[in-house]
């Protein structure tokens, strides 16, 4: 089953030409600890030390019924142990604030989504990829999720497949490709949309996150 | 007698159902007694939930660990449930609601949409389309392009606390382990002890094959009403065992000593265990199960007819030589049967009293004293043989000793005035005497078990509340309508931070008019033509076809939910339990709540306002502790009333008051003395005032009957006076409180009468001293 997905959606990728990868990471099952030892031993050293991450995004979703995908751009901000900054400029300015606490969301300076993780199991699984994306701490992953590996020179990509039903009925499977850097994440959800995340310009800091870094999550 | 003991051998015994929860003596707090069992019924439920955190410092051994754990339980099948996975096929319990959607809103979505706010409806929609948090939603973009069914589907979710979904469980973290959640529902009331001998063993091997499953440490965490009673059930009945036999044996040797051949000591326990088994059927049949406190109770039983034993056998000291049993039926009989008159007259008054707990103490006293009773003064006569041993000369020599000195003592002026001054100084901590009718205070459990009760709160950050909102009225529809009313107040409380969390039947089930504004609500502003689904939908780039589709969805969706499809749905399993429905003539629901910061503001609510009813069984029951202990307090002066013109008519006004006012000092001074030292005074204190009652008058009636030979009568008082000390003494040993407060009460005023009645009916009071002296010289 997930095989034939994954081909169809390997299919879609091809199709709508995006950035994708050569090959289907899902035909090459493998654990969290394999991963961080072998396919993404260097791009993991990297992050390893980086305590600050930022640079540019590019926000795709890709819905059955439209035949252009909607398409999003802006900066990004991760801190570790405080969460992700994600600043959409274009085609409208929106701030979404990713911490372990939860999700919100401000438009033009006015809150419109507010989600505390507590109450919200999912919020949670939205919170464990996004940050286990800039960190690519995938042993992290692999009890909520089956992992698949393969790597190319230096090209890899990884796979992620939800092990219950629960995270299975709105998510199907993500997969993370990159050479140096995190270069692309793809979120499958349960109705066949799709939604293609492009990371480009990453800068990393050793550095403690400063005040005005901080200052991105100090939401109330 | 055969019968009895046939009886209950057969069929009592086997049957015999000890209830150990306090909130079982009660009687029940509401006037409405449908609406009571409903309560009942609910809070019954409730009890029987079990929560368990299996926690190591690796998430991964905690699952294997918890994976173990809730495998045995499920085998064990002492549970009807047990959850380790979350329901997996969220998808069915969202296909009512799908159905159903076109009458389908939030409170704050309806509230929105007639506000003309719909726009911004709109731009939400839109702009989530292109962030993140677009991501996750149980339906897509296409199917739901405003988010108004996600919304209203996201407020199904139960809340978890703390937990978080990992994978399909539900995890906690601590800083130095995580811990996986188990929920698991007991078969039983966990106050039965049929289910905890079924519930706990079970609990023990599901943690030892969790230990086993992984070679990590393994913490094991829980919470729930059943560890806490079966760990009551299990001390009160060691304590009832241990206490009992110490007791029975401390009982046999003083009467050994005392009168000494097996044929008094084989006919005392024989009296005593047909009395007992007497007041334990009479018991059984009449309510059904025999509660812990009834037992307790009965153990005074043992006091009152040992009592009757040793007047019965002391006697035979009077006059060693010439006594025959029926001399000792003639002499004691009548101060027995005094004194068994005034004992019953208390427990007649306690039978009446409308507090279950109290009636069945009444009736396993009355039955036990009148058959214990019965046989001393049939039985023994037949069965008494005078041996040829000389009787021991123990007892008539301490009898003789105590004699003396009370015969020599004089009420000195100095005398007077210093055990004036003592009961005095005693009798005025009193005014420092404190009430403490908490009922979490009289049913502790043992710390252990607080302490992982505590840990289990703190983790998962939220607690049990033990105070919900009972809505009631006259209809299904009534109910929701009025419900939803104090939905909408309590997320005004909710976002003043009073309160954190409430669970409803309304936010699945909203009434059918609230269905109807809904769905007009939606045919107006959304779906018609160039409403607010077609501008979104054409702001995301939607074809005309797919917009058609949604309109021609809402269209064919005529029906709104009504109730008896949603209890039949799966969507209902998270607040099915707080649908009570039909109850006598009423309908009713339950709200629960969680995180209760401001009780006022919640009171508030419910205040002028009959069919809403803010109820808390805790402060319910401590409540009516409280009154049940001022009532008991009154009766008591009642009885000693009643009992003092028993004794007037009796013996006259001057001798009367010599038996009464000993035991009425000594429960005014034990009070005072209670005060001195902070012992807390409860209902129970007050229920061992009643035994004192009973025995100190006894004791009164049986020095006045033995004046004609004091050293005989101060022997039998002496005695029983120790019996009941021995039997009640140890309670004060008690680990759980309440029993702890019986015999404390017990231990102090006991020994306070005998003291008492002692002077006051054997010493020559300063004024008649000389009468005194001249009829012992």
């Amino acid at each position: 089953m997930s095989r034939r997905i994954a081909l169809f959606v390997l299919g879609c990728v091809l199709a709508f030409g995006a950035q994708a990868a050569e090959v289907d990471p899902f035909e090459h099952p493998t654990t969290g600890t394999a991963l961080m030892n072998s396919t993404l031993a260097a791009p993991a050293r990297t992050l390893a030390n980086a305590k600050v991450l930022s640079g540019h995004f590019v926000h795709y979703k890709h819905l059955a019924e439209i035949p252009q995908p909607l398409t999003a751009n802006g900066e990004f901000t991760y801190a570790r142990d405080l969460g992700v900054y994600w600043h959409t400029q274009q085609p409208f300015d929106s701030v979404f604030v990713l911490t372990q606490r939860g999700i919100v969301q401000k438009d033009e300076g006015a809150e419109t989504i507010r989600l505390s993780a507590q109450e919200q199991p999912a919020v949670r699984v939205i919170a464990d990829i996004f940050l286990a994306l800039f960190t690519l701490d995938v042993s992290r992953l692999s009890s909520t999720f089956d992992l698949y590996g393969k790597s190319q020179g230096e090209r890899w990509i990884v796979g992620l497949t939800p092990k219950s039903a629960t995270i299975g009925s709105v998510f199907k499977q993500a997969t993370i490709t990159g050479q140096k850097d995190v270069e692309q994440v793809v979120l499958v959800d349960a109705h066949g949309d799709r939604t293609v995340i492009e990371l480009k310009d990453i800068r990393y800091s050793s550095a403690d996150p400063g005040a005005d870094v901080r200052a991105l999550f100090a939401t109330p | 007698m055969l019968a009895v003991l046939a009886l209950f051998a057969i069929r009592v015994l086997p049957n015999l159902k000890i209830e150990t929860d306090i909130l079982a003596l009660l009687p029940n707090t509401q006037q409405d007694a449908e609406m009571d069992a409903a309560l009942n019924a609910f809070s019954a439920q409730l009890a029987r939930r079990q929560i368990f955190l299996v926690g190591a410092a690796d998430l991964a051994d905690a699952k294997l660990a918890a994976a173990s754990f809730a495998r045995t339980l499920t085998e064990s099948q002492a549970f009807t449930t047990v959850t380790l996975e979350l329901d997996a096929n969220a998808s069915a319990r969202f296909d009512v609601f799908l159905k159903h959607r076109s009458f389908l809103l939030t409170d704050a979505d309806e509230r929105a949409l007639s506000e003309g706010r719909g726009q911004e409806l709109v731009q939400k929609a839109v702009r989530s389309a292109f962030t993140p948090a677009g991501l996750m939603q149980p339906l897509s973009l296409a199917q739901d392009p405003l988010g108004l069914l996600n919304n209203f589907l996201r407020a199904q979710i139960p809340s978890f606390g703390a937990a978080r979904l990992e994978g399909s469980m539900l995890v906690v973290d601590a800083p130095d382990a995580s811990y996986v959640l188990v929920l698991a529902e007991s078969s039983g009331s966990p106050f039965a002890s049929s289910v905890q001998e079924r519930v706990m063993p079970a609990i023990e091997q599901a943690s030892m094959a969790a230990r086993r499953a992984v070679p990590a440490t393994i913490t094991i965490l829980s919470s729930g009403a059943i560890q806490h009673a079966a760990a009551a059930t299990e001390r009160a009945t060691k304590e009832v065992s241990t206490f009992g036999t110490i007791e029975a044996i401390a009982v046999l040797v003083l009467l050994w000593t005392m009168f000494g051949g097996m044929r008094p000591l084989i006919l005392a326990m024989f009296t005593l265990s047909l009395a007992v088994m007497a007041a334990f059927t009479a018991v059984h049949f009449v309510f059904g199960k025999v509660h812990l406190l009834a037992l307790v109770f009965g153990s005074s039983l043992i006091g009152s007819i040992i009592d009757y034993s040793i007047h019965f056998f002391a006697d035979r000291f009077r006059d060693p030589g010439k006594w025959s049993p029926l001399d000792a039926v003639s002499h004691v009989g009548p101060a027995i049967l005094l004194g068994l008159t005034t004992t019953l007259i208390g427990y007649l008054v306690l039978a009446f009293v409308p507090f279950p707990g109290l009636k069945q103490i009444a009736v396993f006293c009355m039955v036990g004293l009148i058959v214990g009773c019965g046989c001393v003064l049939c039985l023994y006569p037949l069965f008494t043989r005078i041996g040829r041993r000389r009787a021991p000369q123990l007892g008539p020599r301490i009898g003789a000793a105590l004699d003396r000195r009370l015969a020599r003592w004089r009420w000195t002026p100095a005398r007077t005035i210093g055990a004036a001054l003592v009961i005095g100084v005693a009798m005025l901590g009193l005014t420092r005497a404190y009430v403490q009718d908490d009922i979490r205070t009289l049913q502790q459990s043992p710390q252990a078990l607080l302490d992982s009760e505590q840990q289990v709160r703190e983790l998962l950050g939220s607690s049990v509340e033990t105070r919900f909102f009972l809505v009631s009225g006259d209809s299904e529809q009534v109910v929701l309508d009025r419900e939803r009313e104090l939905t909408r107040e309590l997320d005004r409380l909710i976002a003043q931070k009073s309160l954190s969390s409430y669970q409803a039947v309304s936010t699945s089930l909203p009434s059918l008019a609230q269905q109807q504004r809904a769905h007009q609500l939606l045919g107006e502003k959304v779906y018609a033509s160039g409403g607010l689904l077609e501008q979104a939908m054409t702001a995301l780039g939607f074809p005309a076809e797919a917009i058609e589709k949604r309109r021609q969805e809402f269209a064919a969706a005529q029906t709104p939910l009504d109730v008896s499809e949603w209890l039949a749905s799966p969507a209902a399993q998270a607040a099915r339990h707080l649908w009570l429905g039909q109850v006598g003539m009423r309908y009713a629901t339950v709200v629960s709540l969680g995180g209760i910061r401001d009780v006022g503001a919640l009171q508030a609510l419910a205040q002028g306002n009959d069919s809403v009813r803010l109820i808390d069984r805790v402060a319910g029951t401590t409540e009516v502790l409280s009154n049940y202990r001022r009532a008991l307090s009154g009766l008591l002066a009642v009885i000693y009333a009643i009992a003092g013109t028993v004794l007037i008519v009796r013996f006259g006004f001057r001798a009367a008051p010599r038996i009464l006012l000993p035991s009425v000092v000594a429960t005014l001074t034990t009070l005072g003395l209670f005060g001195w030292f902070g012992v807390p005074i409860n209902l129970f204190t007050m229920l061992a005032l009643w035994l004192v009652l009973g025995l100190g008058i006894d004791y009164g009636i049986f020095l006045r009957h033995g004046l004609d030979n004091r050293p005989t009568a101060i022997l039998s008082v002496t005695l029983s006076a120790c019996t009941t000390l021995l039997a009640f003494g140890l309670l004060s040993f008690s680990a759980t409180p309440f029993i702890r407060s019986i015999g404390l009460t017990l231990l102090c005023a006991i020994t306070l009468s005998w003291v008492f009645v002692l002077f006051s009916c054997l010493t020559a009071l300063p004024r008649h001293a000389a009468a005194m002296e001249t009829q012992h010289g």
